[in-house]
């Protein structure tokens, strides 16, 4: 009998076994860090100056470009359902599609993936060049644990931004889709908003937004753990940050399709 | 010379560091098997041997920053292995290390660098921490560099600053992870006169680990050798100097070559 490393089969067999042995093994150091992260919020009122500049800069290095796509995201929705609904009649309903769509799902999904292409890749690109250059020994070296100087304040910041940002892509898309209505369909601003008010609840805007404080979490524990977990030489900050932003789109998608579907049952 | 066992008699009294039967796998690589090592206070200690020894390995031991797959740590008598948290940190502050590339943090400023330990300790003003900044680095020889940027400074400046920091936080054992690679004989040399400094003048416990032999005969009053993932022989420099062990005569043979006893 052959053994199992020299088959084709064996040798598929352990690398399936590694892979999901690294992977349960990411996933509970994820967690580790995710409790060791929330125990050190107590410390938030004595760490303000690092958290507020981290919100700070989530918020002014994702703007712009959450700007520009939340209105072409507007426009092209409307665009698309106006001209299904123009068949029925229905032009006024724009408003509801729309305003709809950015509440519960393209709104807090959109902001996910600009924050993690903005600001997740930057985290584990600083972490990760921060390990291999022994800074993160040093600060522990100096009686500064990692987690409370690097890992809390981006948590933090990742938490209460993301729901800002949402509020703010949301509102942006569906000021879009009433400019594409109007221009487009004819559909008058005041007729627009009313249909908005009629359709989107409450509920709706914060289903949304608690989806969004649960992607900044996951995105910032998943950024600052693979920054963390960085060994060797710079080469493997490259590998880190395509790491991160890849477990972060993927965490953040099969997230929002079971909380969605929960939600719809 | 003292062979790789050790004095019998000794206490914990007067041992800073002691390290009993370190074991450490890299990737299937047994880099350390087995090791021990007693650090006296207030000596200075240079820990030799080839690259890829363990030297590094060792001093991050030391330390905390690495867990060992067996043996134990003792710090001042008390049991480093084994703690974590609050506990672990409580040691790490009687430490300070220097490290081979500075390990500068490169978003903060040359004063923030140095007066990071004690800013987020939190126990100081601001005004007292930038007293303390702008004595050590008097000390090291960089007066009013507190607003550069580490990416402004050169190498030896670095690990000036490094130093610095290390004494910043006073600490009762400061680790050197090879303070005079990547220097110019100038700079190595003024780094080996601050190293020798802070053994003879201010008698802190000093553990340099390099492969620079002019460094460890310079600074140190002890010179302990590596190989095999073991210490092989230590003793003083005078001791370390007339070896006959076969590898030590190798290692330091260059450095005989070129250099003189003058001065050991």
């Amino acid at each position: 009998m052959s053994e199992p490393g020299k088959t084709k089969f064996g040798r598929c067999f352990i690398a399936l076994g590694n892979g999901l042995l690294n992977f349960f093994q990411t996933v509970g150091e994820m967690s580790q860090l995710l409790a060791a992260t929330i125990l050190w919020c107590r410390a938030v009122f004595k760490n303000l100056d690092k958290v507020l500049p981290q919100m700070g800069k989530i918020g002014a290095d994702t703007l712009p470009i959450a700007s520009l796509t939340a209105v072409f995201v507007g426009f092209v929705l409307a665009l698309q359902t106006g001209v299904a609904l123009k068949e029925f009649g229905q032009e006024e309903s724009i408003g509801a599609v729309v305003s709809l769509s950015m509440a519960r799902e393209l709104g807090p999904v959109l902001t996910a993936i600009l924050v993690i292409g903005r600001i997740g890749a930057a985290i584990t690109a600083e972490i990760a060049t921060m390990s291999v250059s022994e800074e993160i020994d040093a600060l522990k070296t100096l009686g500064i644990n990692p987690v409370r100087y690097l890992v809390m304040p981006r948590f933090l910041a990742c938490l209460t931004m993301l729901p800002v940002l949402v509020i703010y892509v949301n509102l942006v898309g569906m000021i879009g889709g009433a400019a594409v209505s109007k221009a487009n369909f004819g559909v008058p601003f005041m007729v627009y908003i009313e249909n908005v008010e009629e359709w989107l609840t409450f509920e709706d805007i914060a289903k949304g937004l608690v989806k969004a404080a649960v992607f900044g979490v996951i995105i910032s524990i998943v950024s600052c753990h693979r920054g963390l977990a960085t060994v060797g030489g710079p080469g493997e900050v490259g590998l880190a940050t395509t790491n991160s932003v890849v477990f972060s789109f993927v965490s953040v998608y099969i997230f929002n399709y079971f909380v969605t579907r929960l939600w719809l049952e | 010379m003292v062979g790789i066992g050790l004095d019998a008699k000794e206490t914990l009294n007067g041992t800073a560091i002691e390290v009993r039967q370190l074991h450490r796998w890299f990737r299937g690589n047994h880099v350390l098997r087995g090791l021990d090592l007693k650090i006296r206070e207030g000596t200075a200690t240079a820990i030799v041997g080839s690259s890829g020894a363990g030297k590094s390995v060792l001093l991050k031991h030391m330390i905390g920053l690495t867990k060992p797959d067996s043996g134990s740590i003792f710090v001042f008598g008390e049991e480093l292995t084994g703690k974590t948290g609050m506990a672990l940190e409580a040691i790490q502050r009687r430490f300070a290390m220097v490290f081979q590339g500075s390990a500068l943090l490169n978003s903060l400023t040359v004063g923030q660098n140095v007066g990071l330990g004690l800013t987020e300790e939190r126990r100081l003003s601001r005004k007292q921490v930038d007293d303390i900044v702008r004595e050590k680095l008097a000390l090291v020889g960089l007066e009013g560099k507190e607003s550069q940027l580490p990416g402004e400074l050169s190498g030896g400046m670095k690990k000036r600053v490094g130093i610095a920091r290390a004494l910043a936080m006073d600490p009762d054992i400061i680790l050197f992870d090879e303070p005079t690679t990547g220097l110019d004989p100038v700079m190595a040399e003024r780094i080996d006169t601050l190293m020798a400094d802070l053994k003879n003048k201010l008698r802190k416990t000093t553990v340099i680990v390099t492969h620079d032999m002019d460094s460890a005969f310079k600074t140190s009053d002890h010179i302990a050798m590596i190989y095999e993932g073991k210490i092989i022989e230590q003793g003083s420099p005078e001791e370390f100097w007339r070896s006959t062990n076969p590898t030590i005569e190798q290692f330091i043979s260059r450095f005989k070559r070129h250099g003189t006893e003058e001065g050991l």
